[in-house]
């Protein structure tokens, strides 16, 4: 599944610096879980790790679509992704992020059987021709 | 304050006069020289089981979780496409990136809080996060992201930097010294365990030093700024177990 749109400029109205950023809030929900019960953490960690999730995303982003870049192709996939983290030295992550594409890729491209199943939906989609994980049936045209 | 461990100590009793008593030294009233590296070791594993833990959860990876992801995946694609080199962005990338990134969050997370420990600290602070990047080599591409100031250890600081205040070097070494492997020197206060730890502790954990293990020799993986920030740093650690065997 691939999207067809092009890169530049982010073209975020109003030049709303939070769009550079990841939520706050789902920042410090992650970070709560490395952190002890009775632990609290100040604003200004959260805001500085924030900044770090942005800076890290473009920094394995850069790496991933420099590799795309040389490879001449136009589409950054996950194997690219991975492929970065471990080059620039996350190596740990690869592992489980290997298992999670995987699993990802089987949920989302696993071919409808053609006996009677279910889309994750739970809508039968022997019907329709498209396989799709989240399925499109119900606006689908068939 | 109380002596909390860590989230993932060996939650053992306190030591008698409640000083922080190394790991290991079961009842005993003084500290015997402890090796660091063990503590190291200490911390690497619990760092694996961390990682472990990860490559679990990512097993039990449900359909359900990649449609409801702790972080939103259009805010995701908007930040990777604001380089302008990016073209197109498969659908399978920000969804990898969201798990990607709360790994990152977790990582970091711990190792800032590791610094908060050392510090006495419940709250982790912005001084943490910067720490624990200047630290670990991996996140080297963070250091103009949170400016490491040259504040001073804190006093009664676990590494013993107390009073010097020498211990910390802005632009230069980092103050723990840390090797690639990126822990510091550290005995976790030892107090009551904590009551609740984050799901990937491993309960069972039995410090290497316990078993009366032989010294490992780790010297060769420490860095050269960090024996000279430790050497400068011990000065004034008489309450702390002594600096590593090795010469200074």
């Amino acid at each position: 599944m691939s999207e067809a749109e092009s890169g530049g400029g982010s073209g975020s109205g109003g030049g709303k610096d939070q769009d550079r950023f990841l939520p706050i809030a789902n920042i410090g929900r992650i970070m709560r879980r490395s952190v002890p019960e009775n632990g609290k953490i100040a604003k200004d960690a959260k805001e500085s790790i924030q900044e770090c999730v942005s800076e890290f995303i473009s920094f394995i982003t850069s790496e991933a679509s420099d590799k795309c870049m040389k490879e001449r192709r136009k589409t950054i996939n996950g194997d690219d992704i991975i492929w970065s983290l471990g080059t620039l030295g996350f190596e740990e992550y690869v592992e489980p992020l290997k298992i999670y594409l995987k699993n990802y890729r089987e949920v989302s491209f696993r071919p409808p059987p053609l006996s009677s199943s279910s889309c994750l939906l739970g809508i039968h989609y022997i019907m329709c021709s498209t396989a799709k994980a989240q399925c499109a049936c119900l606006g689908c045209l068939i | 304050m109380d002596n909390q461990p860590l989230p993932y100590s060996t939650g053992q009793p306190p030591a008698p006069g409640g000083a922080p008593v190394v790991p290991g030294v079961s009842g005993s009233a003084g500290p015997p020289p402890v090796p660091h590296h063990h503590l190291l070791q200490q911390q690497q594993a619990q760092l694996q089981a961390f990682w472990a833990y990860q490559r679990q959860e990512a097993e039990r990876a449900s359909a359900s979780d990649f449609k409801n992801h702790q972080l939103p995946l259009a805010r995701i694609k908007k930040i990777m496409k604001a380089d302008e080199d990016v073209r197109m962005i498969s659908a399978e990338a920000p969804v990898l990136f969201a798990k990607a990134c709360e790994l990152f969050i977790l990582e970091l997370t711990i190792r800032s809080w590791l610094h908060a420990e050392e510090n006495k600290r419940r709250t982790l602070q912005r001084n943490d996060v910067a720490a624990a990047i200047a630290r670990t080599d991996v996140f080297d591409f963070l250091v103009d992201i949170v400016p490491r100031e040259e504040a001073k250890e804190e006093p009664g600081s676990a590494l013993g930097f107390a009073a010097s205040g020498t211990g910390v070097v802005g632009g230069g070494g980092a103050p723990g010294g840390a090797p690639a492997a990126g822990m510091p020197y550290y005995y976790p206060p030892m107090g009551q365990p904590a009551p609740m730890m984050p799901a990937w502790h491993v309960p069972a954990w039995d410090p290497a030093w316990q078993q009366g293990a032989a010294d490992v020799d780790h010297s060769g993986s420490f860095s050269e700024e960090g024996q000279a920030g430790f050497a400068a740093g011990h000065g004034g650690a008489d309450s702390f177990p002594p600096a590593p065997p090795r010469s200074e």
